[in-house]
């Protein structure tokens, strides 16, 4: 791992929303099981959050088979949960307040590159990136310049 | 009243303005000069034998100095370049033409040399640091491309999108002689690589006829290295225009600063013919609107290693960062605060986010303060509206099904009004062919023209690379367009005392000429 202190990240302009544009808050795809995080199956969890079967939850959130969850969701088969929300079967939910965002700006950045970079996806908006606290930055692997997701 | 610049004025004033097309225009895009889009040209063609085709022009990379190696002015791999075309008169794209770049060195290190001691020990092969190793072009004008002593290659793709942009994948577009992948011809390094007139038929090689996808009548293509076209007295109009009033009211003084003083610089063009009958629609009628922009992905985090393949990591939406239609418009139009905003922003989105700076401008007022020549009187500036955002009726307003198009900054042209020959274009455009000058109803046109001097196939329709948009914007600002009882000042002919012409370019596409030799 490389240390972060030798890696910059930049967030570029956002610019104005496209049509279309989901504007869903990002998941980073975290290492797994730290801050507290408890996860099996492959999951992905950080801050308390619970994850299995592959899903991803932060801020103690719970993910399981592919869903990813944050701030206290719940997600289960793929779907997408913040703020307390439930989300089921590829929905996605919102709202329920008591969420604990932990996101880095530099796991948001990551997590940008290895999920939106595509043809048509929507830049995402100032408002879900330019609070987000970078006192803890995440590591980049060299292998993350060459196409890795870490 | 008609204003006349008084004498004792003059005297006072020491400045001239002078205006960029969009160089450097907006605080952001100064730290990415690779995507800043210069000047965006769109007309009907006028090399002979091709009057049924559009020539579109999107320059980027600003102030090029020809010298500037090692490295010199590739397209930056990672970002997205794109010429829009709106034909339906809703301010959003129905056609656009994507090209993205790839930067490769030969054989992985580019040229390299095999490096020994003088009795043959130590031997190894190492990397050299110019792209290139020997001359490229030969004297009697022939080249080799690639050459053999050519380390770095720039190669590019071109997609095109039919809807809005980020709606669908790219359609590949293709060479006619087969392939998706198009070469970028080298910069012109100098006279040693590229002696005598080589450069220029080197260049020439690159111009390649495509097949569009949904068009039956091939293309061309050519992305390259070009002289600066743009003529404006750069540092004097930035200076609070540093030019006395007698001078730039005189239009016998109009190309008193020879040569062009940015016309030692050299921009980096992608140029492209189209038919015209695969630009239109019914909606649009025979008028198409174009814009060029340039985005990159949202996020980027450097590489603390540093390589020639993977400098940072990218990824995340493309993000628009340049935005260039009408010329002058984020330049001296767009208050510094939203100059940034203009350049992230899309045509449909105009009205809501920058309508005060037309209906209301700031130039006109600036050199009202700076010359006591006295603003148009009237707004909102309806005149400015039609030049700018909705079209002149009869001209180049949107005259499809679609009767009421979107007002909206772009370049409309109207595809239906023939070319006017090279050396016969008028470089003040159609500014000659408005009459009954009335805010109340608008600038009109009559066609066809009863004064000899209209050339009603030049800017604002569409944008010719011979117009001298300083000239027509700076009048139009004053209110060229208007009554003198709206605007005193409106017969003045204001200029920044830089000509720009038909002679300026070639007559043949891509137009804009031979870039300038780095020796």
């Amino acid at each position: 791992m490389i240390s972060f202190r030798n890696a910059i990240a930049v967030l570029a302009l956002c610019a104005a929303v496209g049509s279309g544009c989901s504007c869903e808050p990002l998941v980073p795809s975290p290492d797994g099981g730290s801050g507290g995080g408890t996860a099996t199956g492959g999951g992905t969890a950080m801050g308390g959050g619970t994850a299995t079967g592959g899903g991803t939850a932060t801020g103690g959130g719970t993910g399981t088979g592919g869903g990813a969850a944050t701030g206290g969701g719940t997600a289960t088969g793929g779907g997408t949960a913040t703020g307390g929300g439930t989300a089921t079967g590829g929905g996605s939910g919102t709202g329920g307040g008591g969420g604990v965002v932990t996101t880095q700006l530099t796991e948001y950045v990551r997590g940008l590159i290895v999920s939106d970079t595509n043809g048509t996806a929507a830049p995402r908006q100032p408002g879900e990136f330019q609070n987000l606290p970078d006192d803890a930055p995440i590591t980049y692997s060299a292998g993350f310049f060459d196409g890795g997701t870490n | 009243m008609r204003w006349l610049v008084p004498a004792a004025t003059a005297a006072l004033l020491a400045s001239s303005p002078a205006l960029a097309s969009s160089h450097r225009e907006a605080p952001f895009i100064t730290k990415n000069p690779k995507v800043d889009g210069t000047d965006f040209y769109l007309f009907n063609s006028y090399e002979t034998g091709r009057a049924n085709f559009v020539t579109v022009i999107a320059n980027f990379q600003p102030l090029q100095d020809a010298y500037g190696g090692p490295n010199y002015f590739t397209m930056d791999p990672e970002a997205l370049y794109e010429i829009h075309f709106d034909n339906t008169g809703d301010a959003v794209e129905d056609l656009t033409f994507q090209f993205k770049f790839q930067n490769t060195l030969l054989n992985g290190t580019g040229v390299a040399l095999p490096i020994a001691q003088p009795d043959g020990g130590g031997a190894a092969t190492v990397a050299i640091p110019l792209i290139n190793a020997g001359p490229i072009g030969i004297a009697d004008g022939g080249f080799a491309s690639p050459g053999a002593a050519q380390g770095q290659l720039e190669n590019y793709t071109i997609g095109l999108v039919a809807g809005p942009r980020r709606g669908a994948a790219a359609m590949p577009i293709t060479k006619v002689a087969g392939g998706a992948s198009f070469a970028k011809p080298m910069d012109n390094v100098g006279q040693k690589t590229f002696p005598g007139s080589s450069y220029a038929n080197y260049a020439r090689s690159f111009i390649y006829s495509v097949t569009i996808p949904g068009c039956a009548v091939p293309g061309r293509v050519f992305v390259g290295q070009r002289k600066e076209g743009f003529a404006v007295n750069l540092g004097t109009i930035f200076d609070l225009v540093n030019a006395p009033a007698a001078v730039i009211t005189d239009n016998a003084l109009r190309g008193a600063v020879s040569p062009n003083p940015i016309g030692n610089k050299n921009v980096t063009t992608i140029a492209m013919e189209i038919d015209k009958t695969c630009l239109v629609a019914a909606a649009g009628g025979t008028v198409v609107g174009g814009w060029s922009t340039a985005s990159v992905r949202q996020a980027r985090v450097v590489n603390p290693q540093g390589s020639y393949n993977t400098p940072t990591r990218e990824g995340g939406a493309w993000t628009q960062v340049s935005r260039l239609g009408m010329p002058l418009v984020n330049e001296v139009v767009i208050g510094v605060p939203d100059k940034d905003k203009f350049n992230a922003s899309e045509p449909k989105n105009d009205l809501t986010n920058f309508a005060p700076y037309v209906t209301n401008p700031t130039l006109p007022a600036l050199i009202e303060i700076l010359f006591a020549a006295p603003a148009p009187r009237v707004f909102p500036r309806t005149d400015l509206i039609t030049a700018f955002l909705t079209g002149v009726p009869g001209v180049n307003k949107f005259n499809g099904t679609n009767t009421t198009p979107a007002v909206a900054e772009m370049v409309r042209l109207n595809t239906a009004l023939p070319a006017t020959a090279d050396g016969s274009q008028n470089n003040l455009g159609a500014l000659e062919c408005f009459q009954g000058r009335t805010a109340t109803a608008g600038p009109m046109v009559v066609l066809p023209p009863t004064n000899p001097a209209c050339d009603p196939a030049g800017f604002p329709n569409g944008r010719r690379p011979g117009d001298d948009v300083v000239d027509i914007a700076l009048r139009v600002s004053m209110g060229a367009l208007l009554s003198t009882n709206d605007a005193p000042a409106a017969g003045v002919p204001f200029h920044d005392a830089v000509l720009q012409d038909d002679s300026d370019f070639d007559a043949v596409f891509p137009y804009l000429k031979t870039p300038n030799s780095g020796t």
